[in-house]
Formats: C-alpha cells, sequence, structure tokens
C-alpha cells in the first residue's frame, strides 16, 4: 500500500471520529476533493441528527416507474456528461437528500412485481397480489364482487379526509397502475375505462378507473389531476380535441372532462398553452390530460402536436395549486415513462425521462420548505438494466466500453468481447435488444448514442422484463431521518403518515389495523 | 391467433415493405386504391392479401389470417400504427413515440406500393407487357434479398401487377387480382369491437394470455 493510500485511509477514519476524540487531523488529511466531500458529508450528517422534525405540513412522493439503482446511476453519469464533465461524480437533484433506505419489493404472489401491488404497498402500507390496485390480497384479480370490504384506504384518501388539498401527476396515463393506486380500488388494474371492465363488472356497474377519479368521494376531491389518458375520459363518440380522426374510448356516454369541469374553478386542459394560461391562485380543481394515453417520452416531448409541459412544469403548477390549502397538501408525482422505455430496451428515453423527474425534484424541493415538506422519491421497481465492462472514468455511458491498460491510461481502441467485437457499457439481461443471430453484431460502426438505438439484450423477449431487486428510497424534510437500514416497500406509507400526524386524535379505519405503529 | 408466424412469402412481403428506405416515391400520397393480391406458393398454397391505400391510410388484411395492419400519417408525417387480431378481440396500438422507441420506422411510400423504392431501382427494365385489365406496365428483372426476382409494375398507380421471388420450391408469386378506386367511406371504416392495447403497455401485461402469445411471437421475428 503506498502512502496516499495510507494517508487517504487514516483521513477517512479521523473524519468518523473526529468530533468525539477532537484531535486535529487536518495534517494527516490529503488535500483532495474527496477529503472535502467527505468532511462535507460528515458535518451535514452530524447538524441533521440534531435538527429534524416529525410532522409535516406537506407531503410529496415521487415515484420512477421502474427507475432501479442502475438506471440511477447510469442516469447521473448520463446528467453529467449532458454538462460536459465526466459524470460519474455528478449528483441527481435527490441524491442530495439526507436519507435514503433500500426497499424490498416483492408482492404478495410475486417475487419480482409489478406497479399494481409495489404502489399498493406505497400508498396503503399493505402489499398485495400483483395486477390489483389498494386491495388486499383476498381480493381474485379480475373479480369485482372479490372487492367490496377489501379496499385498504390509500394515504391520498386519509388527507383529503384530513382537510388536506391533494394532487397527482403523471406523464403515464393517469388512470394507470402507480397514480391509480393513490385514488382507485379495483381487482384489474387494466379496467381504466368501462370499455376494459369484464361483462359482469359492466353489468354490476363497478366503476372503472376513470370514474373513480371523478366520483372520488373522499373530502372535496383531488385538486390536481396532470397527465396523460385523455380518450379514457372521454366518450367514443366524442372526437378528440388533438388528434383529428380519433375520439375517446368510453362506451357509457359520460364525459368525464365535462363532469369535472362542471364544479366551479374547476378547469380541464389539454395543451401547453392552456395549461400555462393556468391561474393556480383561481383554481380550485385542476384537470390537465395532454395526450390520448401516456404523454411523450421527455426526448420526443419537443415533437408534440399540441405541446405538453414537462413533469417539472406539471409539477410546479401542482405544488401552486395545491399550496392554496392552509391545511397541507399531498402530492404524488410520477415519472412513468421510465418504466416504457426500458420494456423496449431503449436506454436512452429511460434515462431522459429519468433526468426529467430528478428536474421535477429540483423543483419541488425549491418551492417547498424542508422545515415543513416531506419529500420522498423511490421506485415501484427496477429493471434488468446493467452497466457492465471496465469503461474508464468519463466514458460515454451511452457509448461503446473503452478500458484503461496496464498502466492506468485510457487504452487505444474498444474494448472487446471474446470474439473481437466492441459491446456497450449499458445493456439488458431480455429484452428487444436480443439481436437474434449466432454471433452478436459488430458494434464499431454503430452510433450507440442515437436516441432509437436499442442496447444489447441477453435473453431474447419482445419485452424487456422488471427486476427484482431493491430499489432506493430517498427521503428529505420532517420525519425523513426515521428511515433506516433496509426496509419493506409498505414503509413509504408509514413514514408519511407519521408525517402528517395520521396517528393523531382523529382515527380513520385504516388505524385500527396499525396499532403498534407509532 | 392470427399472428401465428408468418409464411415465408408473406414474410418476405413483409420485409420489404418495412425495410425499404425512402426514395423513388418521395411524400406525395400515391392514387387511393383497394387491390386484392394472391400469393402462391410452390407447393400450390394460396393467400390473400388487401392493400386499402387512403391519403393518411394505409391498411394490410391478411385475409385467411383475419389479421390486419394500420399504418396512418399525419399531416407532420408522424405515423401511427395498429396491429388487429379479430379473433382474439383485440388490436395493439403503436403510437409515433413507441415506433421511434422500437425503430421502426417503415416508408410510406413503401408501405402502400408492397416494394420499397431501393428494391424498385435495384431492378433492369427488360420491356413491357400488358396486365391486369390489359393496363400497360413495365416488366423488370433482377434480384430482391438474395433472390432471383421478376416484377411486372403498374406505374399508374405504383403497385406490383406481377412479382415472382425464388425459384424451385421456395418460389413464390404475388399477383394482383383486382384493384379498384378507395372511396371515402373505405378510407373511414368504422371502428372495429376490439379491445384496443397500448404497445408501450405490453410490457406490464405479462400474465394476459393473448399478450404473453404476441410477445413471443414479437420475440421470435425480432432481427
Amino acid at each position: 500500500m503506498n502512502k496516499t493510500r495510507k494517508l487517504v485511509l487514516i483521513a477517512l477514519g479521523s473524519a468518523l471520529v473526529l468530533p468525539a476524540v477532537g484531535y486535529g487531523a487536518e495534517e494527516l488529511l490529503n488535500d483532495s476533493p474527496w477529503t472535502a466531500e467527505g468532511r462535507r458529508a460528515i458535518r451535514a450528517a452530524q447538524k441533521l441528527q440534531h435538527g429534524t422534525r416529525e410532522r409535516a405540513k406537506n407531503v410529496i412522493l415521487f415515484v420512477g416507474d421502474g427507475m432501479g439503482v442502475s438506471t440511477i446511476t447510469a442516469a447521473r453519469i448520463l446528467d453529467g456528461q449532458h454538462k460536459g464533465q465526466p459524470g460519474e461524480e455528478n449528483k441527481l437533484s435527490f441524491e442530495s437528500f439526507p436519507h435514503l433506505s433500500l426497499v424490498k419489493t416483492y408482492s404478495v404472489n410475486q417475487q419480482t412485481s409489478d406497479s399494481a401491488p409495489t404502489m399498493t404497498a406505497m400508498i396503503t402500507g399493505v402489499k398485495t397480489k400483483d395486477g390489483i390496485l389498494s386491495v388486499d390480497e383476498d381480493v381474485v384479480r379480475g373479480d369485482h364482487t372479490t372487492v367490496a370490504g377489501n379496499e385498504l384506504v390509500t394515504l391520498l384518501e386519509l388527507a383529503e379526509d384530513q382537510g388536506l388539498a391533494t394532487g397527482i401527476v403523471s406523464t403515464a396515463r393517469i388512470t394507470h397502475a402507480t397514480p391509480a393506486a393513490t385514488y382507485a380500488h379495483s381487482p384489474e388494474r387494466d379496467w381504466e375505462s368501462d370499455a376494459e371492465l369484464s361483462a359482469a363488472a359492466k353489468a354490476a356497474d363497478f366503476p372503472d378507473i376513470a370514474r373513480q377519479l371523478i366520483e372520488f368521494d373522499h373530502g372535496d376531491g383531488l385538486e390536481v389531476a396532470l397527465g396523460g389518458g385523455r380518450e379514457y375520459f372521454l366518450p367514443s363518440t366524442v372526437a378528440d380535441p388533438e388528434d383529428s380522426g380519433a375520439t375517446g374510448r368510453r362506451k357509457d356516454g359520460r364525459d368525464l372532462t365535462a363532469e369535472w369541469s362542471a364544479r366551479a374553478s374547476s378547469p380541464f386542459v389539454w395543451n401547453k398553452a392552456q395549461f400555462d394560461a393556468i391561474d393556480p391562485a383561481s383554481t380550485k380543481h385542476l384537470l390537465g390530460l395532454f395526450e390520448r394515453s401516456h404523454m411523450e417520452y421527455e426526448a420526443d416531448r419537443a415533437r408534440d402536436t399540441a405541446g405538453e409541459p414537462s413533469i417539472a412544469e406539471l409539477t410546479a403548477k401542482a405544488i401552486d395549486v395545491l399550496s392554496r390549502s392552509d391545511k397541507g397538501f399531498f402530492l404524488m408525482v410520477e415519472g412513468g415513462r421510465i418504466d416504457h422505455a426500458h420494456h423496449a430496451g431503449n436506454a436512452r428515453r429511460a434515462l431522459e425521462d429519468t433526468i426529467a423527474l430528478a428536474e421535477a425534484v429540483k423543483v419541488a424541493t425549491d418551492k417547498t420548505d424542508a422545515g415543513d415538506t416531506q419529500i420522498l422519491v423511490t421506485a415501484d421497481h427496477s429493471h434488468v438494466f446493467t452497466i457492465a465492462g471496465y469503461p474508464a472514468r468519463g466514458n460515454d455511458i451511452l457509448g461503446k466500453v473503452v478500458t484503461l491498460d496496464n498502466k492506468g491510461e485510457i487504452a487505444e481502441g474498444f474494448a472487446l468481447d471474446g470474439k473481437g467485437k466492441p459491446y456497450t457499457t449499458l445493456g439488458y439481461a431480455n429484452g428487444p435488444g436480443h439481436r437474434g443471430t449466432a454471433e452478436r453484431p459488430d458494434l464499431t460502426q454503430v452510433d450507440t448514442e442515437a436516441l432509437d438505438f436499442l442496447q444489447e439484450a441477453t435473453v431474447p423477449m419482445a419485452a424487456e422484463t422488471h427486476a427484482g431487486e431493491d430499489v432506493a428510497l430517498y427521503a428529505r424534510g420532517p420525519s425523513s431521518h426515521l428511515l433506516q437500514g433496509g426496509q419493506e416497500q409498505t414503509i413509504s406509507f408509514y413514514l408519511m403518515a407519521h408525517a402528517l400526524g395520521f396517528d393523531g386524535s382523529r382515527k380513520p379505519p385504516i388505524w385500527s389495523r396499525l396499532d403498534g405503529w407509532f | 391467433m392470427g399472428m401465428a408466424a408468418l409464411p415465408r412469402l408473406v414474410l418476405v412481403l413483409v420485409l420489404v415493405v418495412t425495410c425499404a428506405p425512402t426514395l423513388v416515391h418521395a411524400q406525395a400520397e400515391l392514387p387511393a386504391v383497394i387491390a386484392r393480391f394472391e400469393l402462391k406458393r410452390a407447393d400450390g398454397s394460396r393467400e390473400h392479401l388487401e392493400l386499402a391505400r387512403c391519403p393518411g391510410r394505409v391498411e394490410h388484411h391478411f385475409v385467411e389470417r383475419g389479421y390486419r395492419e394500420l399504418w396512418l400519417r399525419d399531416a407532420r408525417g408522424e405515423l401511427e400504427h395498429v396491429r388487429s387480431f379479430p379473433r382474439d378481440g383485440k388490436s395493439v396500438h403503436y403510437t409515433a413515440g413507441d415506433l421511434r422507441t422500437i425503430s421502426l420506422a417503415p416508408d410510406w411510400s413503401a408501405l402502400g406500393s408492397l416494394l420499397g423504392a431501393s428494391e424498385l431501382a435495384s431492378l433492369e427494365a427488360k420491356g413491357t407487357e400488358r396486365a391486369l385489365d390489359k393496363r400497360q406496365a413495365r416488366v423488370l428483372l433482377g434480384s430482391l434479398r438474395a433472390q432471383p426476382a421478376r416484377l411486372v409494375w403498374l406505374d399508374d398507380v405504383a403497385l406490383p401487377a406481377q412479382l415472382s421471388l425464388g425459384r424451385g420450391k421456395s418460389k413464390v408469386v404475388i399477383t394482383l387480382l383486382s384493384l379498384s378506386a378507395c372511396t371515402p367511406a373505405l378510407c373511414s371504416p368504422e371502428k372495429a369491437e376490439l379491445r384496443s392495447l397500448e404497445f408501450a403497455d405490453l410490457g406490464d401485461m405479462e400474465y394476459d394470455p393473448f399478450v404473453r402469445r404476441f410477445l413471443a411471437q414479437e420475440s421470435h421475428g425480432h432481427h
């Protein structure tokens, strides 16, 4: 071990015990950026231990759909490289949050889960089965008759019941699993409009998910719902306002956007200009549906016909509307298309959407006070997305691996596989990026940084899959210091509920199940 | 399910359609027509393909399979794609963003002509002959997809009157059986009562039997 390495080790050890033993270790420490960063982190943590409140006025939950740890790492590097840096040392906004846990994403019947049970876990504090939304494990998927009595109370419902303002934002359809779990109870995540209901459910007038949003009967209803999914709210007889030739998909003839707008000061908007014209000071309930289905990927947003706000702009507007509430608010924001781009095996779009989500978190952090607003950032599940090889520091994260020589200098040319062909840093364990030939393709002349490039995948599958490892949960604000170690995914609910004081004098029915938690 | 492995003949056709680069037909709209083709293999088996070409809209109907592929193009040149499986009561919808994400960027003109511009340009003119309804047609010879090809091409409607590909047991012949004008009604047909699935959602529908079969078929067919 050389002298420099020894000194670094001493420095790290000293930094950890400096306050206790009080000896001046300045002279022992190397003058390096790592030393300064290490000291800054320790001192920041020392301050946090003594100053964190437990009660919050507001809570914001950010969910990156499919935003596993490898996605965060790669997005961090890409974001840094966009800024002209090597990238590895960069931080996405939420990586500066003081508290972090890893959470386990299994569901009642899945080792690797889909978004329905994972969001149910986060928003109700109870794990459930695949494909069902905010109902417990006694519900049979697709059987509406098993729902009654098995509904789980969601944090959003609790917030409305307590008089808080509530909102949801998603770049996916707002009837998609993650946002839907906040306000709907359904035995089938795909029942987004009445056109998708089973015949039996339709005959029994079981409400589809879009209808449950409009008919939401807690408090005074959601104040904000922004995202995609317009056709699920419009009848099949009504032309879509943006896309000529297209119509809604509802069979019951109901125009749910009109029903939303029938309330006072409750506009419905579907394009960027209308969105920009919204004055939060005079808006009670805001519905924005900017696409027939999911909103555009961030990388494609500028091409949208009528224009779409970014997820950061949606978040800012949502906070402005919700902040009118004296009692505080609960907001859920989903970066919903990270998951879709991964399923397509298209890493660049997934990473650009992750960066966009981080920008939305930055907006929320800037617009709120850490003293009264808890912010959580997490994922529902991961993807089989890998960062592989031994690329040199600063190597293009979307590029082919360029490694080091035996002197630690950047080697000439690309690193080669066993057959003498270059390979990319990013890849998938399965998915459409499988090239289907006996030999790997020669990527030497291929632009792997291109927006539409599909990273190679080992196992041929038309849709890349979720992954089962833990995901990260980042926290800032009141009660965030209670986040410790490895946790069940349900911890998000208890952390938010505790911060909002829902364990106080007014006990909704859910608390009978939670005695002992607080 | 109508999406069972496409026979080699149809597969060749689809590959030609979807992979051809843009050159000759440019972006001008081709005449609105409905064309009915017969696809005949060397073993005598036959299938039929109906092509409906209207402004901003091209539909391929694989008759015996009950399977349809619809392509829509808006004024800005953005494409959407719908694959319909009436026997399953389902359709799969690809938005412009979905198509970009999976690098599916077919040449619009090739979709409506069955042959791409570069394929057409690669063949050598060898005279003329009369084809369907005594129309004047050009005869072109050469190689397509590494197979010997003889094409009888109708310039006025930009469609093949006949295309012979391969030789011996691998030979396939595509013949235009009929041609009619595409009426406004046919260009805006009533929506079939199919359950529409979004392509972007399929990765989260892994337990749906139709989706499972669809994805399995797609993974086999993916290059």
